[in-house]
């Protein structure tokens, strides 16, 4: 089945990859570097890890988003992965 | 091109085999991204690449800058005399700037009768300019780089481009993933038009693909900047912002504190001298006394390892007496402080000389073509055989193409001409600087826009780029005497490159337009 980009379908898997790019690129900084503080890393480590692994797993994020079979899994997968990472990211830094 | 769509277990078989939908969703994505992103990633990449060569556009720009050399042998001599023609406040801090990275002149600041002081002192002539540069072209071209001139509007949507671009490169290198050994090299120049673009944006695309991901990785670092810091401030240290600028310097900065007895500090020559002789060498970047005066006055001098990407080195010493009192060498760089320095001397191209900086520069113009060349062919591949139906928007999305890229092709010489024209000394001139570039591009973008024929305003406009191009050599040698002849002759070499640099270019342009004339 080819994609067809005019359709409502399509565009709104689009935005899902708009807002859940640069979205998932701050979630990633915040829970990257507090899981691995909390894991026991120095700080400077796990604010390095943040940065560096922040920007592809925001175009990852932006690909899978567009790959979706539907635009409910497309936001499901946005949605849920961002509350998963916020949960983390708020689990790690209050048990420090 | 495309994957087949097989059976499950056949498409296992072939990890890396793209079904229809996945090659054409990344398909489309790749181009609907890199129609919308485009004009904008071109302008960043432009005048990005011609932001390396920032210094030497300043130096273009005012004969006062020129210098053939810009290694300071003292400091002292140099700020000695200032400081005593103006000393500092008793407390305050006096910071000196070594020549370093697109500015090479020596930057002094301090606080003299309650205002501040800031003067850049040529090391060579020991000429003293004042702090501010009496040319806005380099900085007007460094601005639009980023889309400064939008505030922090521009600066955000800059990052957000760079994170879209990364997209782009991915989609790119998984559509193009079979045959991307062969992408290399396989340019067939006497093939149709469409075959030639595609072949210069498969090409270049892939020849570039390590600069453009390593630019869209730290333009997007630095573009959104506040939000990174932010956000592993409050991953890593709480939202602790001073133990967050502890881990980015990666040592603890002692907090200067008044003793109350007057004492002079050493001289900057004297307080460099004490560094450990155990550090390697290292290009310098600033030392900061606080509270001059002072007994207790601190001293803090920073710098980069040559010729390393990662590693800085930092010293906290008594103003008064050189004692060491913390400092952090080159080979005890941590993590966060390698990420930093790295991004910065990876995105300003400065750990390995001219000539990296020559090869970067040479991959940001072929980026810029690859991009427009995107655009192109995406217009000629949805083109109807019949011109009348061709639907509005991509006619729309050629004339912004043509407009606005070869519209900033002509306004950058026309920038430079307008600079060489005014005199130095003229009040305003940074105003009517920007002006001139705004207003020329904007009309030349507005320009496109009328006309019948598509080629004919790309003919004209790359031949009037070509035209002003070759009069920036020739209005420098008339305005200020420097021929190229005359700048080799004085070593002024970055004067020398910006005038062979519009000379080679206007032949490149002249001959694109003579080229599109042949084939109209």
């Amino acid at each position: 089945m080819k994609h067809n980009w005019t359709t409502g379908e399509a565009w709104a898997k689009g935005i899902a990859a708009i807002i859940g790019g640069p979205l998932h690129l701050f979630l990633w900084m915040v829970t990257v570097s507090a899981v691995l503080v909390r894991l026991g890393l120095p700080p400077s480590v796990a604010a390095a890890s943040g940065v560096l692994a922040a920007l592809p797993a925001a175009a990852t994020f932006v690909i899978i988003a567009l790959l979706s079979r539907t635009k409910v899994r497309a936001w499901i997968f946005v949605g849920g992965s961002a509350l998963i990472l916020a949960a983390l990211a708020s689990a790690s830094i209050l048990s420090l | 091109m495309s994957g087949t769509p097989g059976s499950k277990s056949q498409r296992r078989s072939k990890p890396w085999h793209l079904t229809r939908r996945t090659f054409s969703i990344l398909w489309d994505g790749h181009s609907v991204v890199g129609i919308v992103l485009g004009i904008a990633l071109y302008v960043m990449f432009f005048c990005g690449g011609l932001t390396l060569w920032r210094n030497e556009l300043h130096q273009w720009a005012d004969p006062a800058r020129r210098a053939s050399f810009t290694q300071v042998t003292s400091v002292d001599s140099l700020v000695g005399p200032l400081l005593d023609q103006t000393p500092p406040d008793h407390g305050s801090t006096v910071t000196v700037v070594w020549p370093f990275a697109d500015r090479k002149d020596l930057f002094v600041s301090y606080q003299a009768d309650s205002s501040r002081v800031r003067h850049r002192i040529i090391p060579e002539t020991g000429n003293v300019l004042p702090s501010r540069s009496r040319s806005a072209m380099p900085n007007i071209i460094h601005d639009v780089h980023f889309f400064h001139q939008l505030g922090s509007v521009g600066e955000t949507f800059a990052g957000l481009a760079c994170i879209f671009f990364l997209f782009i490169l991915i989609s790119g290198i998984a559509i193009h993933w079979k045959k991307l050994p062969a992408d290399w090299h396989t340019f067939r120049s006497e093939k149709k038009l469409r075959q030639v673009l595609t072949d210069g944006h498969v090409v270049l695309g892939t020849i570039g693909l390590p600069f453009t991901v390593m630019y869209s990785i730290t333009g997007a670092y630095f573009a959104l900047m506040t939000m990174f810091y932010g956000a592993v401030a409050i991953g890593s240290v709480q939202g602790d912002r001073d133990e967050l600028r502890d881990l980015i310097e990666g040592i603890q900065i002692p907090v200067y504190e008044e003793v109350g007895e007057l004492m002079q500090p050493l001289s900057f020559d004297a307080l460099v001298a004490k560094l450990p002789d155990e550090w390697p060498p290292l290009d310098p970047v600033f030392l900061r006394i606080r509270g001059w005066g002072d007994r207790g006055a601190l001293a803090q001098f920073e710098g980069y390892q040559l010729n390393t990407i990662t590693r800085s080195a930092i010293a906290i010493m008594s103003a008064t007496t050189g004692e060491i009192l913390t400092a952090k060498g080159p080979l005890d760089t941590g993590s966060m402080t390698a990420t930093t320095v790295g991004m910065q001397n990876l995105h300003f191209g400065r750990f390995a000389g001219g000539w990296l900086k020559a090869l970067f520069f040479l991959l940001a113009m072929a980026t810029s073509a690859v991009i427009l060349t995107g655009n192109v062919l995406w217009l000629t591949i949805r083109k109807p055989n019949d011109p009348a139906e061709t639907p509005l928007l991509n006619r729309m999305i050629a004339r912004l193409t043509v407009g606005v890229g070869c519209g900033l092709i002509v306004a950058i010489p026309l920038l430079l001409l307008t600079t060489r024209v005014l005199p130095l000394e003229m009040s305003g001139r940074q105003q009517i600087e920007n002006l001139v570039f705004f207003t020329g591009w904007l009309t030349l973008a507005v320009a496109a826009g009328f006309g019948n024929s598509i080629q004919t305003i790309t003919r004209w406009q790359l031949g009037l780029a070509g035209v002003l191009s070759l009069l920036v050599p020739i209005s420098n040698g008339i305005g200020t005497g420097t021929w190229l002849w005359a700048s080799a002759q004085a070593a002024w070499w970055g004067v020398f490159w910006v005038d062979a640099g519009f000379l080679l270019a206007s032949l490149i342009l002249l001959d694109i337009a003579r080229r599109l004339r042949s084939s109209a």
